[in-house]
């Protein structure tokens, strides 16, 4: 059994390893700037200059590890720099990128965008009191420069530019030596592009120390990284999400399975009866009722104080604080999660309860049972020790499927019935973009589903020592 | 000639079993009702009117602006600047039946008001039969243009998911693990130029910036030719040099399983609101091409089961015997076997799409560009007061939607044979 167990875990460990890259993977995809998602505010409150910006994002991104490469690797045209992950700002990032890929020629087109950068700078290091129309519209010019990624359009600003600086003999005695220095690289650049290289593929080793290797060993060590929200730990705030949304699931599944038997098991054995009939007729429409709109006539109904049914609150859990007794604390939960849990049976049991009627059925017509029913076995016995067993074993494999689904299905109603579970966190976080609370969360599901799976697998060995001694099964 | 009535008499066998059954045919019915509302929704639910008299000439603003969202006409901005059709002065007009547009917003009824409170119209030819939501916008024409919009979307998702579901789980469950036999010098030539197709297409060297779809797309293409085109002479001069070379059986069949145990692993609907987070732009239209892919995973297992049981079967064996292509075994003797299972699928899959729609609108994910089903019940989310025609019209039209494709699916599947 134990030997069995270990050869199912390490089966599920490729399964966990492909599920943590793809994680990464999507993490590093989404839209957005995480150092400046991350420092939003602080972002904000800077003072805009230029070399203070640059100075902040540096020490933000080294602090959260995003100034390292992202893979082991890279695979890009030979045309590309290696230090690419170094620039500050996403979006500057990319304008770069699409200056390069028009044009190849890595180091002539840093220069010009440098001494662009040098050119803001002497722009906002001139004195206040020398403000001038011809300024602000030079800064406004350089702020379009530094966004475009058209390096034919780059040409008419520049024009625009050299007609500007000597409207005002202060920003010409500032700004003109560093302009001239920004035409000459444009036009270095234009005479010199070098395409070839965007067409020759270059590999290039980036080293242990990069946000792959760090983020994937935090992975495994439970350490899910910083939410953005708040600077708070990721996996402290999914542990609190997760007791309640393991809270409702408790009272939910073991509810759900036992009514799905006894139902299930006197549909199969009542076949064709009235009782049969209408109940399979009930479960068709419950079955064909969206749980989210049960969900939310349920707590219309029951919370509106007009009609009297002033049961559950609205604003649901967030009514509890730390201070509250534990007899209030019980009270209101319960209050509030009978509703909840009720709408997280329904769609389990449904499919359980058929799932339960057919293999009873049959379970019903072997010839087993038609030996113990020969035998004098009291029906009761018949049912329950001869039948039900060997009928049990689909809804075993379903607790596979279903948990997740129960996850999913946790999702709505604590979104719903505002319960601070783990779907309503994620939920929340992708509102508030909050991408590692969402990735978090991603693999937390991932990781519970593939317990269901291997729990599954253990219960099916202990229950059936066919499957254990199965020489095929344990090579798979 | 023969064979040909062979396959109709199947499927006129099918078709007459799933007559014989009254739930099957009121499936259909009331699917062939949505569908209808589907197609005519812009033109009973407009606020553009059909017909309007301005200065002695006769116009049709809804025909017109039809013909403009085709990119046929242009919408005459001189003449009809505002959309503010009932204040317009006119020698004649007539609307629609529902003088909305989905998204025409209703300045005096704003805050949803339903369909027995106090509404502010000019007359009741101008009444919010299904009431307002809160931004003001006509829950009836939502209803219908919802109608329009779950199939549309459904059909999306579905379309996505079998094609996905059926090209992996049709090559696993038609190969299996010894079916495909490859030469090595084939699989030597594919993984050498791998790494070069996949740099080509993801940087497009060569493509400016700003490039179309289109553009893109060609040169995508050319550099998968250039690509097959290098595999096949170096498998031929390889072949050449080394004859005896050998075969390698691809365990196809535990590759791509391996691969979809992965999806399943991860709950469904976290991987769903995960990839969602990964788009620039998340419209109704592209979250339901992610859950397309997404739900691809259990089509393919299931098809997959399907064609491991075709494999078995003694006209497949023939087949192989009489030296068919793989390419003809698949399309013209496993596929028409497994469609009658595919169908009563791709009918479930619907209900399941229209759920699931509805539950990412409710939970507030993506832009909510359009107005569905799911939109309008989303407006209920956090309220504190009810507003029962919210919640009533829509979750009935997708009770009976999903009822509609679940009855289809089980006739379907009886029709077949499959219980």
């Amino acid at each position: 059994m134990l030997r069995y167990f270990f050869k199912r875990l390490l089966l599920f460990a490729p399964t966990l390893l492909v599920a943590l890259v793809l994680t990464f993977g999507l993490s590093r995809l989404v839209p957005g700037d995480p150092v400046e998602e991350a420092n939003a505010e602080e972002f904000e409150r800077s003072t805009q200059s230029e070399a203070e910006l640059l100075r902040m994002y540096r020490s933000r991104s080294a602090r959260m590890g995003l100034d390292k490469p992202v893979f082991y690797f890279a695979f890009h045209p030979a045309a590309y720099p290696d230090t690419l992950y170094k620039i500050p700002f996403r979006n500057r990032r990319e304008v770069l990128m699409k200056l390069l890929r028009q044009n190849g020629n890595w180091p002539a087109v840093e220069a010009y965008y440098e001494s662009l950068g040098q050119l803001k700078k002497e722009l906002q290091c001139m004195p206040v009191k020398w403000n001038s129309v011809a300024r602000s519209s030079l800064g406004q010019v350089i702020n379009t420069l530094q966004f475009s990624n058209d390096l034919g359009v780059a040409q008419l600003h520049l024009k625009k530019m050299a007609a500007l600086i000597p409207q005002d003999s202060m920003l010409q005695q500032a700004t003109f030596p560093t302009y001239q220095q920004l035409r000459k690289s444009y036009d270095f650049l234009m005479a010199h592009p070098q395409k070839a290289k965007l067409y020759r593929p270059a590999l290039v080793w980036q080293g242990f120390d990069n946000q792959f290797h760090q983020t994937f060993w935090g992975y495994l060590q439970g350490n899910l990284g910083q939410s953005y929200e708040d600077g708070k730990p990721v996996s402290a705030k999914i542990g609190r999400a997760l007791s309640w949304t393991l809270l409702i699931n408790i009272f939910a599944l073991p509810i759900a399975y036992l009514l799905a038997i006894f139902i299930g098991v006197r549909m199969a054995v009542q076949h064709g009866s009235k009782f049969d009939k209408r109940t399979n007729a009930i479960l068709f429409g419950l079955y064909a009722m969206p749980s989210f709109w049960v969900a939310l006539v349920l707590l219309v109904v029951f919370s509106n104080p007009d009609w009297g049914m002033n049961f559950v609150s609205i604003t649901g859990m967030m009514d509890l604080d730390k201070n509250s007794s534990w007899s209030t604390w019980l009270s209101v939960s319960f209050r509030q999660l009978i509703i909840p849990i009720l709408c997280l049976i329904y769609p389990a049991m449904t499919v359980l309860t058929r799932q339960m009627r057919s293999t009873m059925m049959v379970a019903l017509k072997q010839d087993f049972v038609r030996t113990a029913r020969a035998k004098g076995v009291g029906e009761n016995e018949v049912i329950w020790q001869h039948a039900f067993p060997n009928a049990a074993f689909p809804l075993i494999t379903s607790f596979g499927s279903l948990l997740p689904e129960m996850v999913a299905g946790s999702l709505l109603v604590e979104n719903i019935f505002n319960i601070p579970g783990m779907g309503h966190l994620m939920v929340d976080a992708m509102g508030t973009q909050d991408w590692p609370v969402v990735f978090g969360i991603m693999l937390l599901g991932t990781f519970l589903s593939i317990v269901g799976l291997v729990l599954v697998d253990l219960a099916y060995a202990w229950l059936d020592p066919r499957v254990r001694f199965d020489r095929s099964n344990l090579s798979v | 000639m023969k064979k040909r009535q062979g396959i109709n008499s199947y499927w006129r066998n099918v078709w007459q079993r799933f007559r014989a059954r009254s739930a099957g045919r009121l499936a259909l019915r009331s699917l062939l009702v949505f569908v209808l509302i589907a197609l005519i929704s812009p033109f009973v639910a407009n606020e553009r009117p059909w017909y309007i008299k301005v200065d002695g000439k006769s116009y049709s603003p809804l025909l017109h602006g039809i013909l403009v969202d085709l990119g046929v006409a242009r919408w005459p901005e001189v003449l009809f600047p505002t959309e503010d059709w009932a204040e317009k002065t006119h020698q004649g007009i007539a609307f629609t039946l529902i003088p909305y547009s989905p998204g025409s917003i209703d300045h005096k009824n704003l805050n949803a008001r339903g369909p027995f409170e106090r509404q502010r119209v000019e007359s009741w030819r101008f009444w919010h039969w299904l009431g307002t939501d809160k931004t003001g916008r006509d829950v009836a024409a939502g209803m219908l243009h919802g109608t329009r919009m779950a199939l549309w979307l459904g059909c999306i998702m579905v379309g996505i998911a079998i094609l996905m579901g059926l090209f992996l789980g049709g090559i696993a469950g038609y190969f299996g693990d010894q079916g495909l036999i490859v030469p090595k010098s084939r699989i030597w030539a594919i993984l050498l130029f791998l790494p070069f197709l996949l740099f080509y297409l993801a940087y497009l060297p060569g493509v400016a910036e700003g490039a179309s779809a289109w553009t893109r797309g060609s040169q995508a293409l050319f550099y998968l030719v250039v690509y097959l085109i290098l595999v096949f002479l170096l498998d031929r001069l390889l072949f050449l040099l080394l004859p005896k070379l050998g075969h390698y059986v691809v365990p196809l069949d535990t590759l791509l399983m391996r691969l979809l145990e992965v999806v399943d692993a991860i709950p469904s609907i976290i991987l769903v609101l995960a990839l969602i987070a990964t788009l620039q732009q998340p419209t109704t239209t592209y979250m339901m091409v992610v859950v397309g892919i997404v739900s691809s995973a259990s089509v393919a297992r299931f098809v997959r089961a399907e064609f491991l049981k075709v494999r078995q079967q003694t006209y497949m064996e023939a087949g192989r015997a009489l030296g068919f292509t793989h390419l003809r075994l698949l399309f013209r003797h496993a596929l028409p076997n497994a469609l009658g299972p595919l169908l009563v699928l791709l009918s479930f899959s619907m209900a399941t799409a229209i759920v699931t729609e509805s539950t990412l609108s409710i939970l507030g994910i993506g832009s909510p560009d359009r107005v569905t089903w799911g939109s309008i019940l989303g407006e209920l989310r956090g309220q504190h007061q009810i507003e029962w025609w919210l919640a009533l019209f829509p979750g009935l039209a997708i009770f009976f939607t999903v009822l509609t494709f679940k009855y289809l699916s089980e006739g379907l599947s009886e029709a077949l044979g499959e219980k």
